[in-house]
């Protein structure tokens, strides 16, 4: 019994231990289980962050993608101060690089999660055309000068005049804008982010008075690297032709009453440019455009003759590379097509010395009586819609963003209520809106766009961003004249005079349009055939007789035999025949005279 | 003052007084015709009472065309047309004294005016002496440059036989009326613009020739001249002139003449000295052939090498298969030939044999090809052929011309350029 009980003494505890042990080993197994499953959710919590995170970076690069077609900058937030979007946090930078390509990197935060993505688009061209009349410097105009606007795209400035595109001036500075007695600006005043407007009595300002969102830094004139051996000074009774190509000379000067042709393509370097009295200086850019860069001075005499062959006013540019100090005096007799650059240079125009185009330099000295007509085909591309995708990639993300994997809002320190929605985040700029309320009243605004509500628009009509249009109004481009009559576009084909003078008198009887077109034609019809395509169209309307006068083609016995046919003329007819070049012979003119 | 001073200056005086009191007198006599006159109507009525009121002589009514630039456009044409009822030679006379003084520039721009009334192309030479700057070397203003152009251009537009004359007296001509000829010379020669003036090349100075050059140039970009084979012989001679400017020049007349022919030689200027002679031979060749090479002399050769085996060895079968091979011959003979960048203009010449075909797909295919073609002699082609067009083909002849007109749009070589853009992250 003893002996049993001993042994029974020694296995005591034993089921205990044995339970222990398996305690022990289940609870080590659940924690285990427990481990691998938290470490299970960790990891597909750390992924889903991820992958939400990379989500929100793609969201954040659609929105500033987007934004750039809307003449947006392409900024979203900032890393201080990011939009936020479902419960994560994101930021668009903006990197610009050579060729105006756009580098967008959006970096997105979500729980864990971590991304930056990286995008390159090539978004619509923003030149420095669009910012109208500018100077860095503070700009004072002096009395009665005319500034405004037209649209080249669609026709000349005179066809413009008086229209809403005759009001879409720009005039521009990083600081003040003082605006004398009579000046007349048709547009509006933008001035610098600390600038202030002094409008004197009698000046008049169409387009109000808004300050930029940031001031313009004018990037340098990136000057060709041409070596100029020689110089080129010309006095002659010949007009010298340059022939095409790329020139640099340290000299360019067109002595007294002397005439010299630039023939584009050309890209022309000189160190100073010098016009004599009564010299002439033509830029044609009827085969390509011309570039002038002038690195030192340049000076027009009061009485040289600028001119420009084409009125494409991206076809002409000046840049002037000389620093503050150097004369730069645009003093010629001119109508102007073409754009001015001179970031460094105070620039001095002359009464006489008309632009059409545009004009950005340091300081700016304009006479008074002076016109300048802003093109607004030099700022705003109309034709754009999205930018062009060039590359995408995964960018590495920043280490101070990359290393701390915690909730976001807990690490930036941000209040997730205070921060912007992602389309709310653009960087802010200058709007400049037209558009109809829901009581249907059409209203504009002109200033910063954080500083506008949007709910009041019920129907846009017009808007551009920083100068640069993101919508236009349907009869924006109206007045543009489409050629409905095929007959037009025969007499616009390559048919040589006889040819056309066939297919036309076989048409007859044709429409106005179609002859006025033969008599405008160019090449010109000869005058025998023009004459017999006229005839076979009689009677001729105003309209048709006012070209033909126009017209050099017709001679001075055919045009009278017209004119005879249909008098009396018209009043307008009559003048156009008097102010005619080249005139009547003074027989016809007094037969036709003698039938009024 | 000694007394002979005195005595002189007496007689200057009593001249002076003699000689602006007449003309006192016949202003004073001119001034009621000239007030009454108030609508245009009334212009040939006053014009014949001036003309009578000064006895046949023109320089009454001259003078104050001159000196009062005041008077009103009607005015002025009354004095212009009762210069035009007095006999010829009075009328020309104060004109050749005009030609002759310098001290009054005005004077010139006057005697332009009336003689663009009255002159006829005997006076061309007289127009050009009136023309001409008041300072030998220097330029003519430009409004007398544009006066002369006026001029020019009514003479010549009024008698036939008148462009002759100019050339003639252009290489006699004062340099500053060459400008102004040159002009009124290419427009009023019509479809022989081009040659006129090309014809001017071989005796001018280097400055006239790029005067001509350019000229050339823009009647070639209205299409004259474009198949003349003299014009492009005479402007290719300008390719090897020892101004490089006006080799310059050339290319580009030559490319806009669509001279085939000038190929080879522009191919040789690749390894020309002057850049700017590279680059512009290489952007004609690359124009007229459409090829992208780059703008060295080997490439180009290579293909041109094979280009003109190409023209030795096969030309002939392709004609043959156009005009009388079958449907299938044909349209490989078209295809064949499209791919030919050498002589365009022969191109187009083959390809309108196979417009005469029956075979609807082979025409049809034939213009979508000379629709395809950079070249303005595939216009005038489809130009021609639309005429007798059947109406099942009218439809493809329409896309080929489309075809044709945006292709001549996207060849436009013409460098856009760029402004620098605003910096947005200042």
């Amino acid at each position: 019994m003893t002996h049993l009980c001993q042994s029974c003494s020694k296995r005591r505890g034993g089921a205990l231990l044995l339970s222990v042990v398996a305690v022990m080993v289940v609870s080590i197994l659940a924690a285990g289980f427990l481990n691998l499953t938290l470490s299970v959710t960790r990891r597909m919590n750390a992924s889903a962050d991820s992958a939400r995170a990379l989500e929100l970076a793609e969201a954040g690069l659609a929105e500033a993608y987007t934004g750039l077609a809307l003449a947006r900058t392409g900024a979203i937030g900032s890393e201080a101060a990011p939009a936020v979007f479902g419960d994560g946090l994101l930021w668009v930078e903006t990197i610009e690089h050579a060729g105006g390509r756009v580098e967008l990197r959006s970096t997105a935060l979500h729980g864990s999660g971590r991304a930056t993505l990286g995008l390159v688009a090539q978004p619509t061209a923003l030149g420095v055309g669009s910012l109208g009349f500018f100077t860095s410097e503070d700009l004072r105009l002096n009395p009665d000068v005319r500034l405004d606007s037209y649209d080249s795209a669609l026709g000349t400035y005179a066809d413009q005049m008086n229209t809403a595109l005759n009001n879409k001036g720009i005039v521009g500075s990083n600081g003040d804008v003082s605006v004398a007695s009579g000046n007349l600006i048709f547009g509006k005043i933008i001035i610098g982010t600390l600038g202030t407007v002094d409008l004197a009595s009698g000046a008049i300002v169409t387009g109000g008075t808004s300050q930029r969102a940031d001031d313009e830094v004018l990037p340098p004139v990136d000057v060709p690297p041409l070596t100029a051996t020689t110089s080129l000074k010309f006095i002659g009774a010949t007009p010298k032709i340059v022939a095409p190509g790329e020139l640099a000379y340290q000299t360019l000067s067109v002595g007294k009453a002397s005439n010299m042709v630039l023939t584009g393509p050309m890209t022309l370097v000189v160190d100073d440019l010098k016009l004599g009295l009564g010299a002439e200086l033509v830029f044609d850019t009827t085969d390509g455009p011309i570039q002038l860069y002038v690195k030192n001075s340049l000076d027009m005499a009061t009485s040289s003759i600028v001119s420009t062959s084409t009125q494409v006013t991206s076809d002409t540019q000046i840049y002037v590379s000389a620093p503050a100090g150097k004369s730069v005096n645009f003093g010629a007799k001119s109508q102007f097509y073409g754009f001015i650059y001179a970031p460094e240079a105070e620039i001095h125009i002359s009464a006489q010395y008309e632009l059409y185009g545009g004009l950005v330099c340091k300081e700016l000295q304009l006479a008074a009586q002076g016109k300048m007509h802003y093109d607004l085909a030099l700022g705003a591309t109309l034709k754009s819609t999205l930018p062009v995708l060039q590359a995408w990639r995964v960018v590495e993300m920043p280490t101070s963003i990359a290393t701390v994997r915690k909730d976001p809002f807990a690490v930036m320190g941000l209040e997730k209520n205070a921060l912007l929605a992602l389309g709310e985040a653009h960087a802010d700029q200058l709007l400049d809106i037209r558009y109809e309320t829901s009581g249907g009243a059409t209203k504009s605004y002109l200033g910063l766009e954080s500083e506008f509500d949007w709910s009041e628009v019920a129907l846009l009509l017009y808007g551009s961003r920083d100068g640069l249009a993101f919508f236009l109004p349907d009869d924006y481009g109206e007045g543009d004249i489409v050629a409905s009559d095929p007959l037009v576009d025969l007499v616009e084909s390559s048919l040589s005079s006889k040819q056309l003078r066939d297919q036309l008198l076989a048409a007859s009887p044709v429409s106005s349009d179609a002859l006025i077109a033969a008599c405008g034609r160019d090449p010109a019809m000869s005058s025998s055939d023009l004459d017999s395509v006229l005839d076979a169209n009689y009677p001729l309307g105003s309209d048709v007789l006012l070209a033909a006068v126009a017209s050099a083609a017709l001679s001075s016995s055919a045009l009278k035999d017209a004119l005879i046919a249909h008098s009396p003329l018209a009043p307008e007819v009559l003048d156009a025949v008097l102010a005619r070049q080249p005139p009547l012979s003074s027989s016809d003119l007094s037969n036709v005279l003698a039938k009024q | 003052m000694r007394p002979s001073s005195l005595v002189r200056a007496a007689l200057a005086l009593a001249l002076l007084g003699a000689s602006t009191r007449p003309a006192r007198a016949q202003e004073e006599a001119l001034e009621p015709l000239l007030a009454g006159l108030g609508a245009a109507q009334e212009v040939p009525a006053v014009a014949t009472a001036l003309a009578e009121s000064v006895d046949g002589r023109a320089e009454r009514l001259f003078e104050p065309l001159v000196v009062r630039p005041e008077l009103s456009r009607l005015q002025r044409l009354a004095l212009e047309l009762a210069l035009a009822q007095l006999p010829r030679e009075a009328v020309l006379a104060p004109l050749r004294a005009a030609a002759r003084r310098a001290d009054v520039p005005a004077e010139r721009e006057v005697a332009l005016a009336v003689l663009t009334r009255l002159g006829t192309r005997v006076e061309l030479a007289l127009a050009l002496e009136l023309g001409a700057a008041d300072v030998r070397g220097e330029g003519a203003p430009r409004e007398r440059q544009k006066a002369l152009e006026h001029c020019l251009a009514a003479l010549l537009a009024r008698e036939p036989g008148g462009v002759q004359l100019l050339c003639e007296l252009v290489p006699r001509a004062d340099p500053s009326t060459l400008a102004p000829a040159l002009k009124a010379l290419a427009v009023a020669a019509g479809d022989e613009a081009a040659a006129r003036l090309a014809g001017l090349l071989p005796q001018a100075s280097d400055a006239v020739r790029a005067l001509v050059l350019a000229e050339l140039g823009r009647c070639a970009t209205r299409g004259v001249g474009l198949d003349d084979l003299g014009v492009s012989d005479l402007v290719r001679t300008q390719l090897g002139s020892a101004d490089r400017a006006l080799a310059v020049l050339a290319c580009g007349v030559l490319e806009k003449l669509r001279d085939h022919g000038a190929v080879p030689e522009l191919i040789v200027l690749l390894a020309d000295g002057d850049a700017n002679v590279r680059s512009r031979a290489h952007a004609a060749l690359t124009r007229l052939t459409g090829l992208a090479l780059p703008p060295e002399e080997e490439p180009w050769l290579a293909w041109l090498d094979e280009a003109m085996t190409w023209w030795d060895t096969r030309s002939e079968e392709s004609r043959v298969a156009l005009v009388s091979g079958s449907a299938a011959e044909a349209a490989a003979a078209v295809q064949e030939l499209a791919q030919q960048r050498f002589r365009r203009d022969h191109v187009v010449q083959a390809l309108e044999l196979a417009l005469a075909r029956s075979e609807p797909d082979v025409v049809a295919l034939t213009l979508t090809t000379l629709g395809s073609l950079d070249d303005p002699r595939a216009q005038l082609a489809l130009q021609r052929f639309r005429d007798e067009a059947q109406p099942e083909l009218r439809p493809g002849l329409e896309r080929a011309r489309v075809r044709l007109d945006q292709r001549v749009a996207a060849t436009d070589h013409r460098k856009t350029l760029r402004i620098p853009q605003r910096t947005r992250t200042p």
